[in-house]
């Protein structure tokens, strides 16, 4: 809806919202003859206010790309969502940058013109940051503009139109490495006890699940796990363990979840743990959380231990009852064959 | 008659020591010579009639050829609980080949034997123990007898008394020697009675974690060698043979010389729930008491206890599950959100009927508000307090337990989902906001099949809430008027407003486009430099954040698209979220005195919201 106005305090409301080219300029024409009547030699600007559309909510969502943690080399994406509310019409999105010195680091997935296509209401978009090698130890500021207008060809209206844009901040810092996590969440799958086998005991197996997000900038992790089980009162400590497994690294501003793998020799029933997350010789983080010991067979899809999660005793026992034999026949093995080459040849 | 006298001497002889065959051969010997004495002596030579000769030889008794014992030694280390079968083995030969039988009798008195029938102890039957069926000469003879409590096994020790007799017709014997067995089959056997079990008790109901105790009332009158002891055991069915609980034991105690108790631990997790619980006593042989106590089932209730959440596995989740709480509608809500937590139960997650955590209940806040702040219906406040108990967000809040994490009775632990809409004016904790030292934290409430309440839990780490940048500006277009060259407009009265959808306040940038009739996308009039006569530069337009005059000095200029005007027009962050907050811009144009074609003017103006100083919220 629009307005266009003949004279101060006379206002007409028009519908034609495809007043456009010619028709505009007929228009024009007829109030150019109409006004010479009234206003001999004076030349009158007219300014329609004739709009195709009312404006939606528009927003982007972090408006900013901070990151004081870079380091030379390293790659920085940031999504950032753009949102409508009455996605009624394909819009086109422009995207400009205004980052002195370092614009050639900044990339977007979808390029610097996009379509936001009707219907949909968010478009994510990934600006990427890709730290040069020789980048300077400093700090660079910026700012990102997204502008949307419609995507139909040419004016949609009459007057000055209105066009929507939001601004992206950007505040980056180039600094040498760090290495840092924070850790957002954890959990604890359903386990068994341990088991005997073949006068074996293969112990529980406690996946421990770690959400971490690398908030240094080299690729880094949890450097180690260790479970303190109490009784379920936390009066008494049962048992103390580490992660058996190798704690992937996450890469530099990801958020992962990863596992540590640590075994129990507790039967079933309730406990209480308190577990601490090694940042190198620093705690991450340490908590206290319940494990339930479930008993053999009723956890679906569990897997425990093999031979890995056997204790040192038992994996001494496997060394002699496989590794001796073995060793046995390897060495008369040898003997033979050395026995064999230094037989003298008989020659005739 | 020298020969005679030896003959006296054979006789006394065969008499005296007349035992088995020899005995028996020698008496023969001697009448045959008693016979030739008498008929060289005392008769004529040569009578001419035949004389008929008879004798005849008594039967004798039967003679112990194994003597007899306890087939199952029955002593005071393996004695025989009342109810089973005492036995005793052994072997007679009868020199007639008759049948014998094996008598036990509780005296040494000689029993009488009987003609083709077992014979029997002196003094009656009151005085047997057991006897055997007739069996063969040389063939080991069995007696047995069933024991019992009372009479006559009422003693522990019961001394006995082995004979062997034959059942001859017209003469049974029985051999004057008793026998009563050596080492531990010897006499005598000894009964062990039964414990006797009066009364028991447990101190139920209990938690799961705690000790259960059984308390008895019994006891054991044996005393011979070592007095005897006795054990409560406990089974969890009705199934008990051979002092062992066929279905599982709950509990056992050790031996005591009365009143025996035993405890054991409820283990975690254990439902709530009653149990049975089977008791049982017996004394240290493994004979059990007879009372009606014995196999009574002293139930007990397991108590239900309240449920817990670890607050180290709260977690408040983006609706992606990954990464910072994000808004995404403006003037809206967005979700759903989620928090996930582990709930802990030691009755286990699994309910006899069901799951054992029933519902459960969010509050979600940013942490300046504080669990305390947030956790009563008149506390809700969009911007940052989402208290469960508030008509506001419990209706749109819905909490499950994720599927399959309850994997049965003996898992304490299942893990729940709540999924949860947010405001657009939920207030942000990120960078530059005025909350950035705090996080959105949520406390969970769970509430198990019982009713018992967890109380709060406050999750250990929370989560940011990020900024978000929405607006909306309600014009399309902005009307000048109708002007003539040379006329401005004065004061700016034109309006263009800008309206907070999002969780920030804001700012604004401004830029324009030089303006013409022509106009059809930006820099489309000017693409080759500025006509005066066609063309209104983009300078010419004003704008300010009041209706001040085209001249004043806060009536600023407008630029172009290279180097955006910033307005600070400070719209504060909206709170209510049923009223955004907007402020508007004022325009006015002043139309250039070159200007000689009149019409309609096109132009864009494009009002670039940004993220104002929060200090201005």
């Amino acid at each position: 809806m629009g307005h266009f106005s003949l004279s101060p305090g006379s206002w007409v409301q028009r519908q034609d919202i495809a007043l456009v080219g010619a028709k505009m300029r007929s228009m024009a024409a007829k109030h150019r003859r109409f006004f010479s009547m009234r206003f001999s030699l004076v030349t009158l600007i007219v300014f329609f206010v004739c709009a195709p559309l009312a404006h939606a909510g528009f927003g982007i969502t972090p408006p900013y790309v901070n990151n004081q943690r870079l380091t030379r080399g390293t790659v920085f994406e940031q999504k950032i969502t753009l949102v409508r509310s009455d996605p009624s019409e394909d819009l086109t999105a422009e995207i400009t940058m205004n980052i002195p010195g370092i614009e050639s680091w900044f990339s977007v997935d979808r390029g610097n013109t996009f379509i936001l296509p009707k219907g949909t209401t968010q478009i994510p978009i990934i600006v990427r940051v890709q730290v040069p090698e020789d980048a300077e130890y400093k700090t660079h500021e910026g700012t990102i503009r997204v502008r949307t207008s419609s995507a139909a060809a040419g004016p949609q209206g009459s007057g000055v139109s209105i066009a929507l844009g939001a601004q992206i901040d950007v505040d980056i810092e180039v600094v040498d490495k760090i290495y840092d996590f924070s850790v957002r969440k954890i959990r604890l799958s359903d386990l068994e006890e341990g088991r005997w086998k073949w006068g074996l005991f293969f112990p529980g197996k406690i996946r421990f699940l770690m959400t971490i997000e690398n908030t240094g900038n080299t690729d880094y992790g949890p450097t180690g796990v260790r479970f303190e089980i109490y009784d379920a009162d936390m009066e008494t400590l049962l048992e103390t363990t580490e992660n058996t497994n190798t704690i992937e690294s996450i890469p530099p501003f990801a958020i992962q979840e990863v596992l540590a793998e640590l075994p129990t020799r507790l039967p079933a029933g309730r406990y209480k743990a308190k577990y601490t997350i090694q940042k190198g010789e620093e705690v991450a983080q340490q908590d206290v959380l319940d494990v339930s010991i479930s008993t053999i067979g009723s956890v679906p899809g569990y897997e425990g231990y093999g031979f890995g999660g056997l204790s040192n005793a038992d994996k001494l026992k496997v060394a002699g009852f496989v590794g001796i034999p073995l060793l046995i026949v390897l060495s008369l093995a040898v003997i033979l064959a050395r026995r064999r080459t230094s037989r003298p040849h008989v020659r005739w | 008659m020298p020969y005679q006298f030896g003959l006296l001497r054979l006789c006394q002889s065969a008499l005296q020591g007349g035992e088995g065959k020899s005995g028996a051969l020698i008496l023969a010997v001697i009448s045959a010579l008693l016979f030739t004495l008498l008929f060289d002596a005392n008769v004529p030579n040569a009578r001419a009639d035949d004389v008929t000769t008879s004798v005849t030889v008594l039967n004798t008794a039967p003679t112990w050829t194994v003597d007899a014992q306890e087939n199952i030694g029955s002593s005071t280390t393996t004695p025989t609980n009342s109810g089973s079968v005492v036995s005793w083995i052994g072997t007679a030969t009868d020199s007639s080949g008759d049948n014998y039988y094996l008598l036990i009798c509780k005296t040494s008195g000689t029993p009488t034997a009987n003609i083709s029938a077992a014979p029997t102890c002196n003094g009656g039957v009151a005085n047997q123990w057991a006897v055997s069926a007739s069996t063969g000469s040389g063939l080991q003879a069995t007696a047995a007898t069933t024991t019992r409590e009372t009479f006559p096994f009422q003693n522990e020790l019961n001394d006995w008394f082995a004979w062997v007799c034959d059942g001859n017709n017209p003469l049974p014997r029985c051999n004057l020697a008793f026998r009563q067995g050596s080492g531990t089959t010897s006499s005598p056997f000894v009964v062990n009675h039964p414990p006797i079990f009066t009364a028991i008790s447990n101190d139920g109901p209990v938690d799961p974690g705690d000790t259960m105790t059984w308390n008895s009332t019994a006891s054991d009158t044996d005393v011979a060698g070592v007095a005897d002891t006795v054990q409560l055991i406990v089974c969890r069915t009705s199934g008990f043979s051979n002092g062992t609980c066929t279905g599982g034991a709950w509990a056992t105690s050790t031996l005591a010389s009365s009143n025996p108790a035993t405890t054991t631990t409820i283990v975690i997790p254990t439902q709530d729930a009653l149990y049975s619980a089977f008791v049982f006593v017996i004394d240290n042989h493994g004979h059990s008491a007879t009372s009606t106590f014995q196999g009574f089932n002293s139930s007990f209730t397991v108590n239900n206890v309240a449920p817990s959440v670890s607050a180290a596995t709260v977690s408040l989740e983006d609706t992606d599950g990954s990464g910072n709480l994000t808004l995404v509608t403006p003037s809206a809500t967005t979700g759903p959100f989620r928090v996930r937590f582990t709930a802990t139960d030691n009755n286990s997650c699994q309910a006899t009927v069901g799951n054992e955590i029933a519902t459960a209940t969010i509050n979600v806040y940013r942490s300046g508000i504080t669990q305390a702040g947030c956790d009563s219906s008149g506390e809700y406040n969009p911007n940052n307090c989402y208290a469960s108990s508030s008509p506001n967000f419990s209706p749109f809040v819905s909490c499950t337990q994720d599927g399959a994490s309850c994997s049965g009775t003996s898992d304490t632990t299942s893990t729940w989902t709540c999924t949860f809409p947010l405001w657009y004016v939920a207030d942000p904790t990120d960078t530059a906001t005025p909350w950035t030292a705090e996080n959105w934290l949520t406390s969970v409430s769970i509430l198990d099949d019982d009713g018992f309440s967890s109380g709060l839990t406050e999750g250990s780490t929370g989560n940011e809430m990020t900024s978000f940048l929405a607006f909306n500006v309600t014009e399309t277009a902005i009307g000048y008027g109708g002007l003539e060259p040379g006329q401005q407009n004065d004061p700016l009265a034109t309006t263009t407003d800008l309206i907070a959808l999002g969780n920030i306040g804001l700012d604004q940038d401004l830029y324009g486009d030089t303006m013409c009739t022509i106009w059809s996308a930006p820099d489309s009039c000017d693409t080759n430099g500025i006509n005066p006569a066609n063309d209104i530069p983009v300078s010419n337009q004003k704008f300010a954040t009041s209706s001040v005059g085209y001249a004043s000095t806060t009536a600023f200029t407008l630029t172009g698209s290279t180097t955006p005007a910033e307005l600070l027009i400070r719209v504060p962050k909206t709170t209510a979220t049923s009223s955004p907050q907007e402020r508007d811009t004022y325009w006015g144009i002043n139309i250039p005195s070159a200007i000689t074609q009149a019409g309609s003017y096109l132009g864009q103006n494009t009002i670039t919201a940004k993220k104002s100083n929060s200090s201005f919220w």
